[in-house]
């Protein structure tokens, strides 16, 4: 029992320091965004004729590097090559277009058939924010429950731990993806959501064995 | 003999259900043989969406003024040039490009947003220079709310004769849509709701401009005059109606009848969304500078063709994969047996998400995951109580007790599905929708078939 305790105390001290870590890496240096959710350029080609999407990427890893880029097809006819890059100077927007015209034997015109647009960076708060409203409902739902079908074991049991695992658990996560650097993107939410679940599957369970 | 023979029954049915779901249902149409099931409905986050990039506008306005001074729209044919002056104005002033400023019109475009009811949407910032990029689900009206967002939102109520500025932005509350049924069909409002200056300025207005009968017309001539004083109201600095006051206005509130009563719904439908159009603007105040669309694009996603999802995929399939192995390797032909119905759980579940129309994106692979979770548990949940020497009954019993123990964690992840069924978002109104159908589909499947196969595993 003795162990059980201490093991408990040194988690708790664990998770603690990560959290506090968290915030402050947070604070400090932010989250690491990944490319298509960080301050980009977006270089859109309107191309003339029929395109391969990989020939594109080639020429855009040959010139802006390969882990800097990523390219997408748009328009429903796949009319645009989109390549998105940290930074696409003048120089390296020329390359691109001279590579495509040699590659294609086209003639790309920079004024008309280009457009390079900077992309501000996205915020955590926003990929976030539409998942907050249905959660806080569905923890309040889910607590009242807790405490209708549970009220015999105490309100500490049916209020307080889990109230306390989902704040502990979410902090945890976002602490954790923030001291690992992982790079934010989609992904980032509807995971949070699915530890979310997770939390409160494991309370039920709990609750139930008790 | 009837036992193995509903075992063998049961079996054929899940296997049924797993080659319709896999294989689908294929009709001969004309030459062609046609899957008769529908597609998944895939969504944005897999397919593309809309880029749009916003640049604060640069461009020049030219201003002409006549010779005292007063704007006007055009020099008149025939006229002296020389008595008119021409200014060059930018649309939006130096002064006006302030941090601030950007701040406040991302915050009315994602006003504006959540006002037209779009609940998909991110809006970045680039507080340098104020530039904004929107990114919205394409659908046929994806065009419409990007050119609101950049409409200016300018309202002001003026004297039609003299332009005087009666009201504008400052003295406006909030505005809704409101209906009502007549017999002659449904009329479709603008409700446009003043704050407490508003309200005071309004009522004022409404007497100046108060409307005068027709036998005071006749009788006094001085009346008549006052009958042709009537205001305008200019949004987006386009004049939206002029009209004089029927009578006097104490409440604050403007109600404008939006098209003719209709019973036809597509034309309701259209007053509606030009009314919420309205509402949304005027809701939301005027944007302080004035924008302009740079680029705008369906992009294909990311992860349309992408390891992220592949590896997501993976990853459900593993878990489906290991869950079914530990089973089986647990608890043997018991496992089996389960294993069996478990598969087909999975297979009418992706069937019935073709059906309600729920989107396929990131969110809803996640929530197979916390189904697979709830399924494994449930199962072995009942699997472990059942021992070898078990009879019929003893089984019966067994299960019956091990559903009550899982019966409250059904309950909490029906509430949640509910709960986010119901949200504006598409991809969490979709989580919601597998999210039930998953909880439904593992219930009846385990009470109708799992059940029925461990009972009938018994010989007595």
């Amino acid at each position: 029992m003795k162990n059980i305790n201490n093991i408990m105390k040194i988690i708790i001290i664990v998770v603690a320091i990560v959290i506090i870590a968290g915030i402050v890496m947070i604070c400090v240096k932010g989250f690491n965004y990944d490319l298509l959710h960080s301050k980009t350029q977006r270089m859109n080609i309107y191309m003339t004729q029929d395109f391969d999407i990989n020939d594109i990427e080639e020429i855009a890893n040959e010139v802006l590097g390969k882990n800097n880029t990523k390219v997408q097809l748009g328009n429903a006819f796949g009319t645009v090559a989109s390549i998105v890059s940290k930074e696409i100077t003048e120089e390296q927007e020329d390359s691109i277009i001279e590579k495509v015209n040699e590659k294609y034997q086209i003639e790309i015109n920079k004024e008309s058939d280009v457009v390079l647009t900077q992309i501000p960076q996205s915020n955590a708060w926003d990929l976030i924010v539409k998942y907050i409203s249905p959660i806080i409902i569905t923890t309040i739902i889910v607590l009242a429950y807790f405490i209708i079908r549970f009220r015999r074991k105490g309100i500490i049991k049916c209020l307080l731990i889990p109230v306390l695992s989902i704040i502990i658990v979410g902090a945890l996560y976002i602490s954790i993806i923030a001291l690992t650097r992982i790079p934010i993107n989609e992904l980032f939410a509807i995971c949070g959501v699915l530890i979310y679940f997770l939390t409160i599957i494991w309370n039920t369970i709990i609750l139930n064995k008790e | 003999m009837e036992r193995k023979l509903k075992i063998a029954l049961i079996i054929l049915i899940m296997v049924l259900v797993i080659v319709v779901s896999f294989g689908g249902i294929y009709v001969k149409k004309l030459v062609s043989y046609n899957n008769i099931l529908p597609d998944y409905n895939l969504g944005s986050e897999l397919t593309g969406s809309r880029l749009t990039s916003l640049k604060v506008g640069d461009h020049v306005h030219e201003i002409i003024y006549d010779s005292e001074g007063n704007e006007v729209e055009e020099i008149p044919e025939g006229a002296d040039e020389s008595q008119y002056r021409k200014e060059e104005v930018p649309e939006n002033s130096e002064e006006s490009k302030t941090k601030e400023n950007y701040i406040k019109s991302k915050e009315i475009m994602v006003n504006r947003l959540k006002s037209l009811g779009v609940a998909d949407y991110e809006v970045r910032l680039n507080e340098d220079n104020g530039n904004i990029f929107v990114e919205l689900d394409d659908g046929e009206n994806t065009d419409t709310v990007l050119s609101d967002l950049i409409v200016s939102g300018k309202f002001e109520i003026i004297d039609t004769n003299d332009k005087t500025v009666l009201m504008t932005n400052d003295d406006l509350d909030n505005a809704k849509v409101l209906y009502n049924s007549a017999t002659n069909g449904v009329n479709v409002y603008l409700s446009i709701q003043f704050n407490k200056e508003g309200k005071k300025k309004l009522e004022q207005i409404s007497r100046d401009y108060l409307a005068t009968s027709e036998t005071e017309h006749e009788e006094n001539e001085q009346s008549e005059e006052s009958t042709e004083k009537t205001i305008t109201m200019r949004i987006n600095e386009e004049d939206f109606l002029s009209t004089h006051f029927d009578e006097v206005m104490p409440n604050g509130e403007l109600t404008i009848t939006i098209g003719n009563a209709s019973t036809d719904s597509g034309q309701i439908d259209q007053y509606i969304q030009q009314a919420q159009y309205y509402a949304a603007i005027l809701s939301n105040g005027e944007l302080p500078l004035e924008y302009e669309v740079e680029s705008n694009d369906y992009i294909q996603s990311i992860y349309a063709n992408n390891t992220y999802l592949y590896v997501l995929l993976g990853i459900t399939v593993f878990m489906i994969i290991v869950s079914i192995i530990y089973m089986i390797i647990r608890y043997k032909m018991l496992g089996v047996l389960s294993s069996i119905v478990y598969v087909a759980t999975v297979a009418l579940l992706l069937v019935i998400v073709r059906y309600v129309n729920a989107n396929i994106t990131l969110d809803t692979l996640i929530i197979s995951i916390i189904l697979i979770v709830i399924n494994t548990y449930i199962n072995c949940k009942v699997l472990k109580n059942i021992d070898k020497n078990d009879s019929r009954e003893d089984v019966k019993g067994k299960i019956f007790g091990s559903y009550l123990k899982v019966i409250d964690l059904l309950i909490i992840i029906l509430i949640s599905a509910v709960v986010f069924t119901y949200n504006a978002s598409s991809a969490i109104s979709s989580m919601g929708v597998v999210l039930f159908w998953g909880i439904i589909i593992m219930a009846l499947m385990n009470v109708l078939f799992t059940r029925t196969l461990l009972i009938d595993s018994r010989r007595k």
